[in-house]
């Protein structure tokens, strides 16, 4: 009996892989901050990578450079250096089949040399350089150790612009907790990595404490799906921030943020373009109102355009975010009718994704210059299937895969819309 | 896999294991008695109404447990802590139903210590370094059967707990609860018996799932047959 008991709470774990000793980027120099963006694009793969399909997206943020394959919706975040007195630039890291545990490292060099010499020297790529030229090489291996099997990326074409016209949505941010991508949901410290998967918006989770000081937290009660501590047990309502900081950590170890803290870390260290709140409560929507308007203030300030949209999920939200008076610009979500966005004044409507395609009131929402997004999608019939409709975004626990599927399979809408 | 779909899992083990016992039905016949000897003819007499005296078969049996144990269970710990009590005492009184049958069910309620600490912490801009102290405890309505084999009483059920935090940290005090699923195994004995009342040892584990803790505790069971027919 007490084998079957313990075999209903198995869970296979996710072991998250890291080079010997540090690998080559231990001592390397720092590659300059964006220099990666020279090497974005389309990529066509022969040898192990192909493993993670083909083609591979190759995206870049500020920090690491992420190879996003649609086989197991797999992703490689990866990290540049600049060794051998900057004559070589290399990228190491993890991936991870994101359908299942199978984890392994990669470790590839940017060629040709002249271009990996200009970018640790932190200039742009030669004058006259065709991109055409650029590959990657390397070897990528399962499991943990030096990987040995080579592979070689080369480019094909640039990524589509999809700015104002599509947006991949981070569900939770980089991965739901039992995903294990290593980092706990609705942490500042997922927000970059949803950044490298591919995600240009995060949609978290909001809750008031008793306080008064929203939280990024999903569910209603603290206890050990989400959270670490013998005590971090019953009603968030109930908890103080203090008492907060004071008993409870996420399951990776991490401080549950306020909404001030995160949104901070949004445009201090990512480059995501938006944030969307998941009103977990009708009484926290003016507080989210509240923040929106101070952090586009003070992303302004340091030239950084993030868009704070507040989600209202149901009725009595929608009452509450009206009776909260939001000034002209505040951006709105609602996942009701069409009718409800048109009644809260909103400029985003997100349908859960049982509901269909629905691509008729889709385009009449785009016509009148709403922004649609479908919520949440992870299999990749499913994300074909809507990508279809031609909707403005989708929210997803699978960004790699939504990301390759954007850039590889079907055009994102041509008319930008203003909210996105 | 989700707290319902666990409580489903362990259900269906727990079926499984005592099916074969629930199935069969102990009945006791009564015996045929045959003479080879051929009697003589006994004088007439009013026939009297002489029936054997009937033995009680079943009990309506109240019964208390005060134990003390230790916790079990991940101790996610936040900070350092200065002091701690793992488990505690455990006091629970119920009714159990003793058939004629294999099994007996049984229900009781009770009160459970889980865990008590006070850790040091630091609180950054919200504080700084302080000193937090907590209490766990549960109330538990549980529902189960036992087995009666000699002197030794096996018991086993599921209950619902409402799960109690306490605490106090720069002056705020907390004080929530939740109700939690978990399950209950108790393995005792009967040192003493005197007419209707029993006393025992047990020991008795208690695993509340869905707060990842749990107690094993050692205590006297006191046993009383409120009723029998």
């Amino acid at each position: 009996m007490g084998v079957a008991a313990s075999s209903c709470n198995g869970r296979p774990a996710v072991v998250h892989r890291s080079f010997p000793d540090g690998g080559l980027l231990k001592g390397a120099a720092p590659l300059p901050a964006g220099a990666l963006k020279a090497l974005a694009g389309i990529f066509d793969v022969t040898g192990d990578a192909t493993r993670f399909g083909n083609p591979l997206v190759v995206h870049t943020t500020r920090q690491t450079l992420s190879l996003l394959g649609d086989r197991y919706a797999s992703y490689a975040v990866l990290r540049p250096g600049c060794i051998e007195g900057g004559t070589k630039l290399v990228l190491e890291g993890e991936w991870r089949y994101a359908t299942d545990i199978t984890t392994g490292l990669a470790r590839l060099f940017v060629e040709p040399a002249e271009l990996a010499t200009a970018l640790c020297a932190g200039k742009s790529a030669p004058a006259g350089f065709d991109a055409k030229t650029i590959r990657l090489t390397g070897t990528v291996g399962e499991g943990g150790g030096v990987p040995t099997n080579p592979t070689t990326l080369s480019y094909s074409r640039p990524l589509v612009d999809l700015r104002g016209r599509f947006v991949v949505g981070g569900h939770h941010g980089a991965c739901r907790t039992i995903d294990d991508c290593g980092v706990s949901e609705n942490s500042v410290e997922t927000l970059p990595l949803a950044e490298s998967m591919g995600a240009s918006v995060v949609a978290l989770d909001v809750q008031l404490t008793k306080d008064h000081v929203p939280i990024l937290f999903h569910d209603d009660n603290f206890g050990p799906r989400l959270t670490r501590g013998s005590f971090c047990h019953g009603k968030v309502a109930d908890f103080s921030l203090v008492h907060i900081r004071s008993l409870c950590k996420l399951t990776f170890g991490e401080d549950i943020p306020t909404l001030d803290e995160a949104l901070q870390k949004v445009v201090d260290d990512t480059e995501l373009g938006g944030v969307w709140l998941d009103s977990k409560s009708p009484e926290v929507v003016a507080y989210e109102v509240d923040a929106a308007q101070r952090f586009a203030t003070i992303a302004a300030r340091k030239g950084r355009s993030v868009k704070v949209i507040v989600g209202l999920p149901d009725a009595p939200s929608i009452d509450a975010y009206l009776a909260a008076k939001p000034p002209a610009g505040q951006l709105c979500l609602v996942e009701l009718e069409l009718s409800d966005v048109r009644r809260a004044g909103c400029q985003a409507w997100a349908p859960r994704f049982t509901r269909g395609p629905m691509v008729d009131q889709v385009h009449e929402a785009q016509a009148e210059g709403k922004a649609v997004t479908f919520w949440t999608i992870d299999e990749p019939e499913f994300i074909d299937l809507f990508l279809r409709a031609h909707p403005n975004g989708m929210l997803t626990d699978r960004m790699s895969l939504l990301y390759h599927r954007v850039q590889t399979l079907v055009a994102p809408p041509a008319q930008r819309q203003p909210a996105l | 896999m989700s707290p319902t779909t666990q409580l489903r899992c362990c259900s269906i083990a727990l079926a499984l294991v005592f099916f074969p016992y629930l199935a069969r039905a102990e009945v006791s016949e009564p015996r045929s008695v045959s003479s080879t000897v051929a009697a003589p003819p006994l004088p007439v007499v009013p026939a009297a109404t002489t029936t054997s005296p009937r033995v009680p078969t079943r009990a309506l049996e109240i019964g208390t447990f005060l134990g003390y144990g230790g916790g079990i269970g991940k101790q996610g710990d936040i900070g350092e802590v200065l002091r701690s009590r793992r488990g505690g005492f455990l006091l629970t009184a119920g009714v159990l139903y003793r058939t004629r049958y294999f099994l007996s069910p049984f229900v009781d309620a009770g009160f459970y210590q889980l865990y008590a600490s006070r850790n040091r912490v630091d609180l950054g801009s919200l504080g700084g370094v302080t000193d937090v102290n907590s209490t766990l405890n549960a109330v538990g309505f549980v529902s189960g059967f036992a087995l009666d084999a000699w002197r030794l009483r096996f018991k086993g059920g599921v209950g619902l707990f409402d799960v109690i935090v306490r605490s106090e940290v720069l002056g705020d005090r907390l004080a929530t609860s939740e109700l939690d699923m978990g399950y209950v195994l108790g393995i005792g004995g009967h040192i003493l018996q005197r007419d209707r009342v029993k006393i025992g040892l047990e020991l008795r584990a208690v695993a509340i799932v869905e707060a990842g803790m749990g107690v094993l505790a050692l205590g006297l069971s006191i046993d009383h047959d409120a009723l029998r027919f």
